[in-house]
């Protein structure tokens, strides 16, 4: 049984992510900071609906903002924090507050976690344009 | 301007509003994303151009109804689940207000099932949002290849100026219906007449019909009709399977244009003597049972209009008992 460490989980949330806007804006950087930074902008927002509506008990605010933050994190290949946005979902869905309160509990941990990645990734992108920046004519 | 021309002219709004963005001065078509997230909206965006098309943007389904009647988008891409109409109610909107547009939804993992219900509901593709940079691009362009092959079939009906069809039919009165639909959809195609007068015309096919199989082929009176329209129907359907009557067929030759539509339906009855019924049409026609067909016939079919698309006078020759048949 293999273990897998924080360094690599890291690593292979940021693979994930740079190999998925690959896909979708090639070589546009700009364009990678764009969708970048819309995710960290979006996600803590529809993060902060989940634990209101989970809060009041309105279990189907907490499946629709669940439903939200796992399409945006599956559109910019963030594939672990859709699995645990799915999670809250069903489980609101289904009526059972305290799964997706606890599921929404672990999503919110892991997006601690992804926040910086995506952080990361944004810096060495602007530093990278930067470079090329002070190179090109 | 030729006659095609104008006839692809006379097309409906959406159809032109559909051709100047495919063939005017280079826009690219465009195609409608509906999604409440702005990220999402922005990815499926970018992608669509990149398969070169011009995005139009929706937050929810309310707007891309209004948007779509504005914009005339040549495809719709939508998320399913919004506050607000959501992706199934705009597909069922899209279905009946523009069946020619065609809806993919992108589908989030877990979401399966409404995809499926929105595929029922008319939507023609999906493509999982997780996927959307690998299989988006590909999806639209086939997506647009048959709505173009699909507006050019109807450029080339629009085109359509006459179209002369055979048939030879047994005994069996269920044909009639899809037969005389059939002819009523090649009349419409070719833009002959006005649908009130295409209906009578259905109305006089369906009487002159009847007449070929019960008073033709079956020889079934219409004075057993007046009596006992039981009786009628008892002996029709006993003769149907009887010798001679059963080998008869009813031929119903079609030709229409424009101008003119000319059916001949001819039974392989005995004939009878056609000066009972080419007589002016009396009142008391109407309330006798038999005779009632021809009657129908003489009215809807020996007729005189106007064509819509001009001044012509247009006469409608109806020939329901070619020379020694009757019918």
């Amino acid at each position: 049984m293999s273990v897998v460490t924080a360094d690599q989980f890291e690593a292979e949330v940021a693979r994930g992510i740079q190999h998925h806007l690959e896909e979708i804006c090639g070589d546009d950087d700009g364009f990678t900071l764009e969708l970048i930074a819309a995710l960290l902008e979006t996600a803590p927002v529809t993060l902060n609906q989940l634990k209101t509506a989970i809060d009041q008990g309105d279990i189907v605010a907490a499946s629709r903002a669940a439903h939200g933050l796992k399409g945006i994190s599956q559109s910019m290949g963030v594939g672990c924090l859709a699995a645990a946005a799915a999670v809250v979902e069903t489980s609101a869905r289904l009526g059972d507050r305290i799964a997706a309160e606890s599921a929404a509990s672990a999503t919110e941990t892991l997006w601690f976690r992804v926040h910086p990645i995506l952080e990361q990734l944004e810096e060495s992108i602007r530093m990278s344009r930067n470079r090329e920046g002070e190179v090109g004519p | 301007v030729t006659e095609c021309d104008a006839v692809q002219a006379s097309q409906s709004e959406e159809w032109d509003a559909d051709l100047t963005v495919r063939v005017g001065e280079d826009p690219k078509p465009r195609i409608l994303v509906v999604d409440d997230f702005a990220i999402e909206r922005r990815i499926a965006g970018r992608l669509v151009e990149g398969a070169g098309f011009e995005p139009l943007y929706a937050a929810n389904g309310e707007e891309a109804l209004r948007l779509t009647e504005e914009k005339q988008p040549v495809a719709i891409l939508t998320d399913m689940q919004m506050p607000g109409m959501g992706g199934l109610e705009l597909v069922e909107h899209i279905r009946r207000r523009h069946p020619r547009i065609p809806v993919i939804v992108m589908t989030a993992f877990g979401s399966e099932q409404i995809a499926i219900q929105a595929l029922r509901a008319g939507a023609s593709n999906y493509v999982p949002k997780r996927d959307l940079a690998r299989d988006l691009p590909e999806t639209l362009r086939r997506q647009l290849e048959l709505a173009t092959a699909d507006r050019h079939r109807r450029q080339l009906i629009g085109c359509l100026q006459g179209r002369t069809a055979q048939f030879e039919l047994g005994n069996d009165p269920q044909l009639f219906a899809p037969l005389i639909d059939l002819l009523l959809e090649d009349l419409e195609r070719i833009q002959f007449g006005d649908g009130t007068a295409r209906i009578r015309m259905g109305v006089a096919l369906q009487e002159a019909l009847a007449n070929a199989l019960y008073h033709g082929n079956l020889e079934v009176s219409s004075e057993l009709r007046q009596e006992d329209e039981r009786h009628f129907h008892e002996l029709a359907q006993l003769r149907r399977h009887q010798s001679p009557y059963m080998e008869r067929r009813i031929r119903v030759t079609a030709v229409m244009d424009i101008e003119t539509a000319r059916f001949e339906i001819t039974d392989q009855g005995p004939g009878f003597d056609t000066s009972i019924v080419d007589r002016p049409i009396e009142p008391e026609d109407l309330l006798r049972v038999g005779g009632r067909g021809l009657l129908l016939i003489r009215t809807f079919m020996d007729v005189a209009w106007h064509n819509p698309r001009g001044s012509k006078l247009t006469r409608v020759k109806f020939s329901a008992q070619p020379a020694g048949s009757g019918g």
